[in-house]
């Protein structure tokens, strides 16, 4: 049972050392392709490159390498006279770094003439972001740096993961960089909430729709006490009747008008033979006036102004309590955090509209 | 059969208007005043006519406790034929239970005492009458009219036969504001036939005085 693990190890070691020649070589290729380019081996060159890139080395492979690789490709490709590949190359280039040049000492004006030409026609930007960016206070913002391969229009906006778009932060021009911010809310001032969102970057050329979307995924994480919702408004079975109906002011004059014609009218048919007193006329008078004086006093329309001064207090207390309530929410805003994590960028190509 | 058909016609008043739905009064209140009357009373008998005037002492009270409503009523003083020493005293009583079915409506009935006190003698009659009161507030808060129409349902007059009796009454209530006193004005008036009309006997009076409530009138 001891020989087993004895042969595997043996294995090990054989594929331990069979791996690391293979990667020494696939690292060598971008070397040997400068030094060939140098010995204007350039098919060779070319050659060695396209090995490169081939492999799973160069997906791995440090920005710079990358830019080195791709930067010798294009000029090797452009003595080569291969225009097409050239501009393959250098499109390539400035999408994996728009802030990309090429060295006019190093290479001949028909590389960089070239290469001038691919970026300014390659509509792109690359991003700066912190890895990490919390939000605190409300002057507190998400920045992130843009550069662009050359000036364009640019609309940079936020979306959750599932698509649905939560802010602009950015349309306009963008000449060699641009620094944009987002206080961590969305287009109504709310906190997002907590998920995987993504910042994209739409570059677009004067006249056509754009060509390339710069998306970095973005991880927010809130940490917010609940802001409290606004106040029901004040419900109409609360108010008072603020303007007189008919009701009191016919109540009035009907009420005194029939106690005082009655007063009038009744004694003479219920005893015909008493004699009619001026005193009872007085009386039916006076029940007949109070109630013409008690319908134009509560004339209909008019205002009760013990109900509106009451509907007055209702509404203030009402107000009062709504703008209690804007106040505490904007403490708990206040308190609240957000952290933004930033993911890898990535450029992808848009279809042409 | 004529009483029989007036008191089926207050009973008819009274269910129709609590089918009718209208919302209970509720509460207590508790009602006591004084007053004066000027009182004139008519006595025909046999085709001569005696009038009497005076001035009667008033006291009421009523107590309401939700639907129901006791009123008691005290008048007395002497009433006397002018020019003449003709005169005789009068004191009168009431007790009315009521019930207010809406606020502006109310049937009551009861018992009205009245003594003709002379140095002939004392005369008592008793009136079992119903009564019918609408009620308007005419001046807010605390400003009200009221009309009653009552009609004797049963008397018991001894010796004698009633042959009808009616009464009417009307007032304006008015609460100083501020305090629970009301100042009451108002004009009262009964009538009773008695002996195939052969005798008659009206009283009418105009009357003014105060009352203390404790929570409300109305």
């Amino acid at each position: 049972m001891r020989v087993v693990p004895a042969l595997l190890a043996i294995v090990g070691i054989g594929v331990g050392r069979q791996a690391g020649p293979v990667a020494q070589t696939t690292d060598d290729l971008v070397t040997r392709a400068v030094r060939a380019y140098g010995d204007v081996e350039l098919d060779a060159a070319v050659g060695y490159l396209r090995r490169w890139f081939a492999s799973d080395t160069a997906t791995r492979a440090p920005l710079d390498q990358r830019r080195l690789a791709l930067t010798y490709l294009g000029a090797a490709e452009t003595l080569r006279g291969n225009p097409d590949s050239a501009a393959s190359a250098f499109e390539r280039l400035v999408e994996l770094d728009p802030r990309a040049r090429i060295d006019e000492l190093t290479f001949p004006p028909e590389v960089t003439t070239r290469f001038n030409a691919v970026r300014a026609r390659t509509k792109v930007v690359s991003i700066d972001v912190a890895p990490v960016t919390e939000i605190r206070t409300e002057g507190e913002r998400f920045v992130a740096s843009l550069y662009a391969s050359s000036p364009h229009q640019l609309r940079v906006v936020l979306r959750r993961q599932e698509g649905n778009p939560v802010r602009v932060i950015y349309t306009g021009l963008i000449g060699d960089s641009l620094a944009v911010r987002w206080d961590g809310r969305d287009s109504s001032g709310a906190w997002p909430g907590p998920g995987r969102y993504f910042l994209e970057a739409f570059s677009a050329s004067n006249g056509r729709g754009p060509q390339r979307v710069l998306q970095v995924p973005l991880e927010v994480a809130v940490d917010a006490a609940d802001t409290l919702p606004a106040p029901p408004p004040l419900p109409d079975s609360l108010l008072l009747l603020e303007r007189r109906g008919a009701g009191a002011g016919v109540e009035a004059l009907l009420g005194g008008l029939v106690a005082g014609l009655g007063l009038v009218v009744l004694p003479p048919l219920l005893m015909p033979e008493a004699e009619a007193k001026p005193l009872r006329f007085a009386i039916a008078g006076t029940i007949g006036l109070a109630g013409l004086a008690g319908f134009l006093r509560d004339l209909p329309g008019g205002t009760i102004e013990a109900n509106r001064r009451a509907n007055d207090e209702l509404r203030r207390d009402w107000q009062a309590r709504a703008v209690a309530r804007q106040e505490e929410n904007r403490t708990r805003r206040t308190r609240a955090s957000i952290a933004i994590r930033a993911g890898q960028p990535v450029v992808v190509r848009l279809a042409a509209p | 059969m004529r009483r029989a058909g007036t008191a089926a016609a207050l009973v008819a008043v009274a269910t129709v208007t609590v089918s009718t739905g209208v919302h209970a009064q509720s509460g207590r209140t508790l009602g006591l005043g004084v007053g004066l009357a000027r009182s004139w009373e008519e006595a025909a008998m046999g085709g001569s006519v005696v009038t009497r005037s005076g001035l009667l002492f008033e006291g009421a009270a009523d107590l309401r406790v939700s639907l129901l409503e006791l009123g008691l009523a005290y008048r007395q003083g002497t009433l006397s034929a002018s020019g003449t020493n003709d005169q005789r005293d009068l004191v009168e009583g009431q007790a009315m239970l009521g019930l207010r079915l809406v606020r502006w409506f109310k049937i009551e009935a009861g018992p009205r005492l009245r003594a003709y006190v002379t140095p002939a003698g004392t005369e008592r009659w008793v009136f079992w009458e119903g009564r019918v009161q609408a009620a308007a507030r005419v001046i807010r808060p605390a400003g009200w009219a009221y009309l009653r129409v009552g009609r004797v349902l049963t008397a018991d007059l001894p010796g004698l036969v009633l042959d009808e009796g009616v009464g009417a009454e009307g007032a304006l209530e008015l609460q100083l504001p501020g305090t629970p006193v009301w100042g009451r004005l108002g004009y009262w008036m009964h009538r009773a036939s008695i002996i195939g009309g052969q005798r008659v006997e009206t009283m009418q009076g105009v009357s003014a005085g105060v009352m203390v409530g404790a929570g409300g009138r109305q």
